[in-house]
């Protein structure tokens, strides 16, 4: 069921980007920005876990997954430390994207010759 | 060509959706789910978890539950319908409130997870067959429990 | 061409002509979202595959396979990328290859790649993260605001 779920969830995400390309007319880092943030926005009002739980990687496998890991990782850290946590804390929680996508991106220049 | 295999492609994912919708309506029939009673002659006995078991399989929601326990703990690991996974932290409360109620002197740890479920199926296999000594119980237990609180 | 017959047209004929292009542009839209949901729902399809085959075979709990999961993902990424077929699967589905985490690693390899030309510090390293930039930037920063209100509430409304 929740490979179903997965499916569905996830294309629902990507629908409301492109709703985002070819309604609103927004560029892809617009679009990627906006949905980052309202992954925020949904973890601050604990709409995003329960979204996970039913969905599993139809939500964490969206970009939006990233501002929720954002908001875990700050909310973790200043239980424990008070507020400057909320500062120190944010990428206890997620770096799997972005060092990923670095230590890939540089791999991939050296293996790959760049297409006209 | 391309649309060829577009069209092929929508047919099998909608085949899958068919599929997938198909069996979960035959896995969970309004009866009651089947729960293993654990009978191990080392160390502590799986009464306790038997027990909450039983108390917990009498849950329509809980479609299937595993359990061990020591002389002080107990984790149990559960399944539950899938459209409840929309309230997962209120099902964890609601069913670790019910086993607590029942055995207020052990310390409960409850989990949705699918890999703590896994892992507390494996034990259980093991202390039927008598293969595992208290002690490494004991180990088992604090590893399942570290397992289960770990974030990244 | 199409502007020239508009004018020699009869007026009723004129306003069916404004109401059918008005009309035909939703289309391309409502194709492009159902290409979209296909796509991006693969891809998530294989995430949760590779979610799930981390859970049974490694140490990973439901928590915490969600890492390997996404570096995996990457790294398939950075092979559709190398060759060239993301580009191509992007014409295709739009935002489906965006959104989900392969778009946004598609977006730093694909950047590093093009720039190997100009040196590997500043044309690999200067421009991998044009459009990762304001991702991560507005991310973190949304996330912090997000944060702050709600350890604040927390430690006034006690809720």
């Amino acid at each position: 069921m929740i490979f179903f779920w997965a499916f569905v969830i996830g294309g629902l995400i990507c629908v409301i980007g492109q709703i985002m390309f070819d309604v609103f007319k927004l560029s892809p880092a617009h679009t990627l920005t906006s949905l980052v943030v309202l992954g925020s926005l949904l973890d601050g009002l604990g709409l995003y876990e329960p979204l996970i739980d039913f969905a599993g990687a139809g939500a964490t496998v969206p970009i939006t997954s990233f501002g929720n890991s954002l908001v875990h990782g700050a909310m973790l850290e200043a239980e424990k430390h008070g507020i400057i946590g909320v500062v120190t804390g944010m990428f206890e929680v997620t770096s799997a994207g972005i060092s990923a996508a670095i230590v890939f991106g540089v791999i991939g220049a050296i293996l790959f010759k760049p297409k006209g | 060509m391309l649309k060829r295999y577009f069209i092929l492609y929508i047919l099998i994912l909608s085949l899958l959706a068919a599929c997938s919708n198909e069996l979960s309506r035959e896995q969970s029939p309004s009866q009651d789910i089947e729960v293993k009673h654990i009978s191990s002659n080392q160390g502590s006995s799986q009464e306790p978890s038997n027990q909450a078991k039983d108390i917990l399989s009498k849950n329509e929601d809980v479609t299937a539950v595993k359990a061990i326990n020591n002389k002080d703990r107990m984790i149990i690991g559960v399944k539950v319908k899938h459209h409840k996974r929309f309230n997962l932290e209120k099902m964890k409360k609601k069913l670790t409130k019910k086993v607590e109620e029942s055995f207020p002197d052990y310390k409960i740890e409850l989990s949705t997870d699918k890999k703590i479920y896994l892992e507390i199926e494996k034990i259980e296999e093991k202390l039927q067959s008598n293969d595992l000594k208290s002690k490494e119980l004991e180990k088992e237990i604090d590893r399942i429990s570290k397992l289960s609180k770990e974030q990244t | 061409m199409a502007n020239n017959k508009k004018k020699n047209l009869p007026p009723q004929a004129q306003e069916y002509q404004a109401f059918q292009s008005k009309r035909e542009v939703k289309r391309p839209i409502f194709k492009n979202c159902l290409k979209a949901f296909l796509i991006g729902g693969t891809i998530c399809l294989i995430g949760q595959c590779i979610s799930t085959f981390y859970i049974y075979y490694f140490n990973f709990t439901e928590q915490t396979a969600g890492n390997p999961t996404t570096a995996t993902l990457i790294f398939l990424t950075m092979l559709l990328t190398g060759f060239g077929i993301y580009d191509r699967l992007g014409q295709f589905a739009g935002a489906g290859s965006a959104v989900p985490v392969t778009g946004f690693g598609n977006a730093v390899i694909s950047a590093a790649i093009e720039h190997r030309t100009e040196g590997f510090i500043l044309g690999v390293g200067g421009n991998m993260l044009k459009l990762a930039g304001p991702v991560i930037v507005y991310g973190v920063f949304s996330a912090f605001i997000v944060a702050l209100i709600k350890t604040i509430l927390l430690k006034w409304g006690g809720f």
